[in-house]
């Protein structure tokens, strides 16, 4: 540790008690610098959106790409815990509405992250045969979420 | 495996490819005063920014925003001089360690849900004890019975009829009425989200109907100067948007979903928004931020300056929606759901803050004002249901505490940005292939202070570069002395109360002269800093029946944060209300 490092550590824990423990994590709570980073933010997003169209709907926007991320994680977080179908369905909707969504069921986004998840949570191939057959294999929901089974990486 | 260049992440930390570059990183922030004395970091992973701050009631969460919005808080606005330890990887090592940021933001977002429904529980048996109508249920409000018989709505349930069959709303009524029936018979009080998400159902059922009309209080009421009349190209828009719609209520009235009635609420409201603003040929938005439980954000005290500024900026943000997303007709909901977030700050004085924060990847705000609906209770003995309804909540609070609650040492932002990182991975082996070396800095001493984790990474991971990105006064200091070279320019911004760039502000404490970019001189310059604290103390004091001792105080820590100063260390940046 170089002594200018030291200066600022010592620095640091000496004026830790006149703040409590939140010292060493940020927390933004002044209303103008909210205001302007949602601010900020939303603009990024029509951005992304128009990027997105003027790519022929190739690149994901970064909302979409971290939906598909969470659903993901989500199904294989839930296929390896325990819950009622209805809880799952509960799940799926939260984390659809924090991404600006609440007809998940019309997104094929929703199906095949649901797939890939199955897929990280080593479901095997004859449990995601019983789950496609469950939700109807004909259906396009099932396709998408088999698609997203045996194609993780797409 | 490839290996990705580096120059890509610098790419979007120079901001120069905007928030889609790839790469991966650490960031450090700078110290500044207050609560990040201490410094903060996060993870940058393709444009996207990982780190964890402290929230309410001490727990310690995950946020996730794009890098500029992330860096127009902190090294802009809060005047923090930001370095990028850029990390040689491959795309797939960034792809798994988004991966795992996205698992600990799922397993964030289940817990507060969770303790979101036993809080409602808790009011809705609360509520039943005492008599008093039930909490409002979201999106209830969105629609209003007084209109019922709207021409618009009474279109869109004949085309519903003919989609969907004319028994739909029957059969969904129906089905809300034996859930209601079968919660009724099993009188299990740990069944309230049921009931809720019944009572939803059916008051929608109920809503298509009835053919309700929008309530003129959920809609987004835009000032002057962002209410401009719809373009062709717009009113193709919400044509497209309608018929969007129609196929979407369709289909939620024929799904199987319990939890449906909430999202058909609210695709009848942005419905009859849509076709109202057609027939007025101005945009009528549902307001985002009104939902129920949720309360105004009280005025804040930036200057009137700011706030002129903020309100052009939602004028120029709302105009910028409609030609992006409403115009070329690109109105899948999440996008036009940013609309609507949009004319809500616009109806708020240019307030973005007025419902909490708002990011690009989650912590969006739909509309959702709610309406209390009569229910019965679901057991006659409610003194012993409730008492439960409070342990269970008490329960969760306690899990929330410990495993999300912030401890100085042992789970602050580092060593939770840290285990996330590592926890991408399976053995010790594994992360040193993927990283060079853990994050995990609990092998050094004070680790967890985060320019001693970012020293850390920067000895121990596989980095490729060290960017450094400078503060917002840092930025403009250079170009004014770019413009005008000399003494009389350095001499006139080296103090708060001369600099072109800095307006002092209270929450910044008081103090003379900056000491950021300057070394040797920085013990003196912190003297005379300690001495101006001390006259603005003394000024404070007499203040204060005026102020409630905000001077005194800023005088205060002006002197406490000069003490560093003496001893070489700058803690203390200024800050800034806006920047253009």
């Amino acid at each position: 540790m170089n002594s200018r490092r030291a200066l600022l550590a010592a620095a640091l824990i000496a004026t830790l008690p006149a703040f409590g423990c939140t010292a060493i994590s940020a927390i933004v709570e002044i209303p103008s610098d909210i205001s302007a980073g949602s601010s900020r933010s939303i603009a990024g997003s029509f951005d992304a959106i128009s990027t997105s169209s003027s790519s022929g709907g190739d690149a994901s926007t970064p909302n979409k790409t971290s939906y598909q991320r969470d659903l993901r994680q989500y199904a294989a977080l839930f296929v390896k815990g325990s819950g009622t179908s209805e809880e799952f369905l509960r799940g799926v909707a939260r984390i659809a509405e924090d991404h600006g969504i609440t007809h998940w069921e019309s997104d094929a986004m929703t199906p095949r992250a649901i797939g890939q998840g199955l897929r990280d949570a080593k479901l095997s191939e004859a449990d995601m045969d019983a789950f496609v057959d469950s939700v109807g294999r004909d259906k396009p929901a099932a396709q998408l979420a088999l698609e997203g089974y045996r194609q993780p990486g797409g | 495996m490839r290996r990705l260049a580096p120059a890509a992440l610098l790419a979007a930390v120079l901001g120069a490819a905007g928030a889609r570059a790839e790469g991966l990183g650490f960031v450090y922030v700078s110290s500044n005063v207050g609560t990040a004395s201490g410094g903060h970091a996060a993870l940058v992973a393709d444009g996207t920014v990982y780190h964890l701050q402290s929230a309410d009631e001490g727990l310690l969460l995950l946020v996730r925003e794009a890098w500029s919005a992330f860096q127009l808080v902190y090294a802009e606005l809060e005047n923090r001089p930001l370095q990028v330890a850029v990390l040689d990887v491959a795309p797939e090592v960034t792809e798994r360690v988004q991966g795992s940021f996205a698992r600990l933001y799922v397993e964030q977002e289940l817990e507060l849900a969770r303790r979101e429904s036993l809080r409602q529980d808790v009011a809705w048996l609360e509520a039943y004890a005492q008599a008093r109508p039930t909490p409002e249920l979201r999106g209830a409000g969105l629609v209003s019975p007084e209109a019922a018989g709207d021409p618009d709505a009474v279109w869109l349930r004949a085309v519903l009829h003919a989609r969907a069959g004319h028994d739909s709303l029957s059969r969904v009524t129906a089905e809300s009425e034996r859930k209601l029936a079968e919660l009724a018979h099993a009188a299990d009080p740990t069944r309230l989200e049921e009931l809720r998400e019944a009572l939803s159902l059916r008051e929608a059922a109920r809503s298509l109907d009835g053919a309700f009309g929008l309530d003129p209080r959920a809609v987004a009421v835009l000032p002057p100067e962002a209410d401009e009349p719809l373009t062709p190209p717009e009113r193709a828009g919400l044509e497209a948007l309608s018929t969007r719609l129609e196929h979407a209520i369709a289909e939620l009235v024929l799904s199987a979903r319990p939890d449906r009635g909430y999202a058909l609420l609210l695709a009848q409201g942005r419905y009859l928004a849509a076709r109202r603003s057609l027939a007025a040929n101005h945009l009528l938005l549902l307001d985002a931020f009104a939902a129920p439980g949720r309360v105004e954000a009280a005025a804040d005290d930036v200057a009137d300056s700011v706030r002129a500024k903020r309100r052009e900026q939602a004028a120029a943000l709302l105009r910028k929606g409609r030609e992006q997303v409403l115009a070329p007709a690109l109105v899948d909901e999440a996008s036009f759901n940013l609309l609507e977030e949009v004319a809500s700050i616009a109806a708020r004085d240019g307030r973005a803050d007025a419902a909490g924060a708002l990011s690009e990847l989650g912590l969006r705000k739909l509309p959702a004002r709610g309406r209390s609906l009569e229910s019965a209770p679901l057991v006659s003995e409610l003194a012993p249901a409730l008492a439960a309804a409070r342990a269970r909540l008490r329960e969760q609070d306690a899990r929330l505490q410990a495993r999300w609650s912030y401890d100085l040492v042992t789970h602050n932002c580092i060593t939770e940005l840290a285990r996330t990182t590592d926890g991408a991975f399976g053995a010790p082996e594994e992360i040193e292939r993927a990283l060079g070396a853990a994050a995990d800095p609990s092998d050094e001493r004070f680790g967890f202070i985060p320019f001693m984790f970012f020293d850390r990474v920067r000895a121990r991971m596989r980095v490729s570069r060290v960017v450094e990105l400078p503060s917002h006064r840092e930025t403009e200091l250079a170009s004014l002395l770019r413009q005008s070279p000399g003494a009389v320019t350095r001499l006139r911004e080296s103090t708060a109360y001369t600099s072109s760039v800095y307006q002092p502000l209270l929450r910044d404490s008081a103090f003379l002269l900056f000491t950021d970019d300057v070394f040797w001189r920085r013990p003196a310059y912190g003297a005379v800093n300690l001495f101006f604290g001390l006259g603005y103390t003394a000024y404070g004091l007499a203040a204060a029946p005026f102020d409630r001792g905000a001077r005194a105080r800023a005088g205060l820590e002006g002197m406490m944060w000069s003490l560093p100063e003496l001893a070489f260390v700058n803690v203390r940046k200024g800050s800034f209300d806006w920047v253009d």
